[in-house]
Parts: C-alpha cells; sequence; structure tokens
C-alpha cells in the first residue's frame, strides 16, 4: 500500500509540477533577483513532458523489444554462438557515457529526432540484453530438463518456464534502461530535439539558473515516478510469483 | 515395450554407449545400474529423445522413438530425476498438472487427477497450494513422481531419483515406488549407481560397465548366477547370500500349520529378516503370523537354506 501510495503522490506532484510551475513565477523572481526571464518561456512545460515521455517511450519501448528478443536469441541453441559477443557488448557499452553515444551519433545521423531515438535505443537496449540474458542463464537447469523431459517443446518451456523465472531480473534490466533513457532524453536536447532538457541546456548557456533549476526538477520528478511505477510491478510480479 | 538394438553414442570421441541391446518388457520395473560415467543416465535419456544416439535404434511401442515427434513421445512417457526440478514459480497441484495441460484436458478433469496423485503419493492435501520450495526433499521428489505419473503414461523414466534423498526418507520412496509399481502395473526404467536398491525395487536388472552391459538379468539369477567377477563384486562377495534370500518372502518358504511353534515373524517379512531373527532368538524355527495375528505357519532353519 505504501508503494502505492508513493507511486500516486509522486505522480500528482509531477503533474502539479508541469501545469502549475510557470505560475511560480514570484517564487522564482525572488529566488533569482537578476534574471529579467525567470521562468521558461519558449515552450510550456506540460508540451515539454510530452515530448520528453513520448522521445523515452519510443526510444525505450524499441530498446526492450530488442534487447529480450536479443537476449532470447544468445540463449536458443541456434543463437548460443554469439552469447559471449552479446555479453561482451552489453557490459563493455554501459561503460560508455550516454553524452557519448549522442556525439558519436550526431556526425553519423545528423541533429533532429532520428539520432535521438538512436542513440537511447542503444543505450537503453544494454541494460535489457545484459539482464535477459543474465535472467535465461540464471534459470534452473533441472528445471529445464524436467520441462523438456516432460515433453514441452522449445517454445513452451520459454514462455513457461525460463521467461516467467527471468522475469524480475528482466524488469530490472527494464527499469534501469528506462530510467537511464529519462536522464539521457534530457542531453538530447543539446541535437535539436525538444525535451526537459532544453532549459536546462539554455540555462547552461544563457547562464540562467533558474531555467536550469526548472527543468532539473522536472526530469528528477519524472525519473522518480517511473521508478516507483517500477516498484510497484516488481512487487506484484514476485507476488504472482514464487514467494522466495 | 522399449528395445535397444546396437545402440551407441559418444561424446567427442569418448564412447558412453557402446553397443547396447536389451528390451524392457511390458509392467517389468528395470533396473539400469552402473557407476557414474557407466552410460546409464544416457540410455534413460535417449529413450524419451533427450540424447540421440550414435547409431543403432531404440524402439518403443513397437516403433522406433525417432518416428514420434519428441513432445509428443515424452507426454507418453513419465520423467523424474534426481535434482525433481519442480517449476519453483508453480504450485504443487499446478506442477502435477502440467503434463495434463499441456494435453489440454479440462479443469475438471486436471484437479480430478491431482487429487487422485496426491493420495496415490500420499501426498497432504493442504500442500496443493505450496510452492515448491516450502517442501521437504522428500516431499519434493513424490511431487516429482506424480507429475510424472499425472497423464498416465506407459512408461515411466526414472534418473537416481531417490540419490538426493536422506536414508529413511529414500526408504520410505522405495516402498511407495513398490507399491505403485504392483498397483498399476506400469512399466518403469529406473538409473541408480545403487545395487541395493536395484536389487530391492527391480524385476529387471541391466548391469553396464563403461557403457557395455555386463548382465542383464532378474535380481534372482544376478545373485544366484552373476556373469562376471565384476558383477559378484558388485552384487557384494560375501553377503550374495543374505541377498538372495531379502528377495524371497518368508512366506514363500513356510510350511502352513495353525499351530503356532517358537517365536512370531510377520507374514510380509522376507527369509533374510526370518533368519536374523533365529540367530537373535537363537530359535531354528519361527511361526508366520498372518495379517490378523494368527499363526498360518511355520518356517524352519533348514527351509531358508535350502536352495
Amino acid at each position: 500500500m505504501s508503494q502505492r501510495w508513493r507511486f500516486l503522490v509522486l505522480l500528482a506532484v509531477l503533474l502539479a509540477a508541469c501545469l502549475g510551475l510557470a505560475q511560480l513565477r514570484p517564487l522564482f523572481v525572488a529566488l533569482f533577483p537578476g534574471q529579467e526571464r525567470p521562468v521558461y518561456e519558449q515552450d510550456s512545460f506540460a508540451a515539454l513532458m510530452i515530448a520528453h515521455v513520448v522521445l523515452v517511450g519510443v526510444s525505450s519501448v524499441i530498446a526492450i523489444a530488442a534487447g529480450l528478443a536479443i537476449g532470447i536469441f544468445v540463449t536458443r541453441p541456434a543463437g548460443l554462438a554469439y552469447r559471449g559477443l552479446a555479453e561482451t557488448l552489453a557490459a563493455a557499452g554501459q561503460t560508455f557515457p550516454p553524452v557519448a553515444v549522442l556525439a558519436i551519433a550526431v556526425p553519423v545521423i545528423g541533429f533532429g529526432q532520428e539520432p535521438a531515438v538512436i542513440a537511447l535505443v542503444l543505450y537503453g537496449l544494454l541494460p535489457v540484453l545484459q539482464n535477459t540474458i543474465a535472467g535465461l542463464r540464471g534459470v534452473s537447469p533441472p528445471a529445464l530438463d524436467a520441462a523438456r523431459g516432460l515433453g514441452f517443446g522449445p517454445w513452451r518451456v520459454l514462455a513457461q518456464v525460463e521467461l516467467p523465472l527471468a522475469a524480475p531480473l528482466i524488469l530490472a534490466g527494464i527499469r534501469v534502461s528506462v530510467i537511464i533513457n529519462i536522464g539521457t532524453a534530457a542531453i538530447a536536447s543539446t541535437v535539436g530535439v525538444k525535451t526537459l532538457g532544453s532549459p536546462v541546456m539554455l540555462g547552461l548557456s544563457a547562464s540562467n539558473t533558474a531555467y536550469v533549476v526548472q527543468g532539473a526538477v522536472l526530469v528528477g520528478l519524472l525519473a522518480l515516478t517511473v521508478d516507483a511505477a517500477f516498484d510497484l510491478l516488481a512487487t506484484r510480479l514476485e507476488r504472482g510469483a514464487r514467494p522466495a | 515395450m522399449i528395445t535397444f538394438q546396437t545402440v551407441s553414442k559418444s561424446y567427442g570421441g569418448t564412447v558412453v554407449v557402446d553397443h547396447v541391446d536389451f528390451h524392457v518388457a511390458k509392467g517389468a520395473f528395470c533396473a539400469v545400474i552402473g557407476a557414474s560415467g557407466s552410460g546409464k543416465s544416457t540410455i534413460l535419456r535417449m529413450i524419451n529423445r533427450l540424447v540421440e544416439p550414435d547409431s543403432g535404434a531404440i524402439l518403443f511401442a513397437g516403433q522406433p522413438v525417432g518416428a514420434f515427434a519428441p513432445e509428443d513421445l515424452r507426454r507418453r512417457m513419465g520423467y523424474v530425476i534426481q535434482s525433481v526440478g519442480l517449476f519453483p514459480h508453480w504450485n504443487v497441484a499446478r506442477n502435477i498438472a502440467a503434463v495434463p495441460a499441456l494435453l489440454g484436458w479440462d479443469r475438471s478433469r486436471i484437479d480430478a487427477r491431482v487429487a487422485e496423485l496426491m493420495a496415490l503419493l500420499r501426498l497432504d492435501p493442504a500442500l496443493a497450494t505450496k510452492f515448491p520450495h516450502a517442501l521437504s526433499g522428500g516431499q519434493a521428489q513424490r511431487v516429482g513422481v506424480a507429475r510424472a505419473l499425472a497423464a498416465d503414461p506407459e512408461l515411466l523414466l526414472m534418473d537416481e531419483p531417490f540419490g538426493a534423498l536422506d536414508p529413511v526418507t529414500r526408504a520410505a520412496l522405495q516402498a511407495e515406488l513398490t507399491r505403485i509399481h504392483r498397483e498399476t502395473g506400469k512399466t518403469i526404467v529406473f538409473v541408480t549407481h545403487d545395487m541395493d536398491e536395484a536389487l530391492q525395487l527391480a524385476t529387471q536388472v541391466v548391469v553396464l560397465e563403461r557403457g557395455r552391459i555386463l548382465q542383464d538379468a532378474s535380481p534372482h539369477a544376478l545373485l544366484a548366477t552373476p556373469a562376471s567377477d565384476i558383477v559378484r563384486d558388485l552384487v557384494g562377495r560375501e553377503d550374495r547370500g543374505l541377498k538372495l534370500l531379502s528377495l524371497l518372502p518368508v512366506t514363500a518358504r513356510m510350511h502352513p500349520s495353525s499351530t503356532p511353534l517358537g517365536p512370531m515373524i510377520d507374514s510380509t517379512a522376507d527369509c533374510r529378516a526370518a533368519l536374523s531373527q533365529m540367530v537373535e532368538r537363537g530359535a531354528d524355527h519361527l511361526s508366520v503370523a498372518g495379517p490378523l495375528g494368527d499363526c498360518v505357519g511355520i518356517v524352519h532353519l533348514a527351509d531358508l537354506i535350502r536352495t
């Protein structure tokens, strides 16, 4: 119940911040007396939030689907030869800072929505892939032997035994992936995409700390809210499966 | 039920099963015994096609196992392994119902079958909603056997099913298995490295060493006429006579009589227990007590010794 409340309260605060941050002008005037324009007004915060969520949503869905598919493939007999490669790439790839991924994407693909999505997908894919492989490899070998020996076909073994048993770990990977993408998407405004990072970037370049605070508060709130949602989901998943 | 015709299998140049020929009749309880690395598990896993042989043929119900789709074949054979392999995310009832669910049985038929099997394996009905982590080793393997029997398979394959259990639990499950074999008439292929277990449970013992069959005989024949010194060692050099006695129920050697004479022994005992009691009591004859406690016969020391 407390998990649920945490999520609902965060969601309420997030929505209130989106719609009400601009109304706090007197506060920002008081906090940053030297600024002529202490509230970011190029776009509404709600519009930035929607753009940010859409960017993260689209790239996360692709990253999760790809990560799961590759992870499942390299743990099948046909793809076993590629497992080492996938594991190395997933582990090494995450040592790359997200900014570097964007920096590489721009000269290759150019500015705009596409390099941002591609960079976010590539970066978000790694934790999902790593945890999918770890989760599937962690499934108890006797349970697999029994499932095959009792007459479960390969797809049934995957759907009814492997994936449910690997689910908590896979969900943890998805959670890391989405949370990282929420942060990385903010940096994507450097390649010309409108996100919650836009006030932050403009604030940094124009020495307007108020903008930085406004963008950062919203990104932080979004990350906390989504994380609370995953918390809820993980508990529900574990309650549905084994209690130990 | 099962026929091996010159079956061989090697892994990376090492021959693990070497020109193996044997037949398991319908209703038989066949123990395949050997040390680790003797190829016994490989033989078992070739029956349900978890392992494919390099050469030779394996027939099930008169047809090569290769003629069946692996999943169809396996659903007609129960499978029990030492590590049990219950599905940790399913409760006991759902574990037992695994194969019936695969076969698309309807809900009420599955529920009835699960209840029936829990009774057969003497599992407390309250365990039905428990998850595997909450079970003891013995309970888990009872569930494992129930799961293997769920769809009423023609054949039960068991790979050292009691190897990880403590001696008391193992003895209890061995007794259950003997009872289940008697009550259901299932054909059983049972892999073990424990000769006493094989002699006690099986009607047919296949002795393996390094992938070859040393002897394929009834427990009695194995003890009475071991085919080689190795088999003689395996069945026990010094207590072979005692083991022979343990295969015989005391009722097979008694003379019917209703007049008690000497200490009483239960009619379900074997001749080895009778001999032991004679030694212990210093008596050369015992009265055999029937199920109601009345005397049903007399057994003399000479009756036990005669071959």
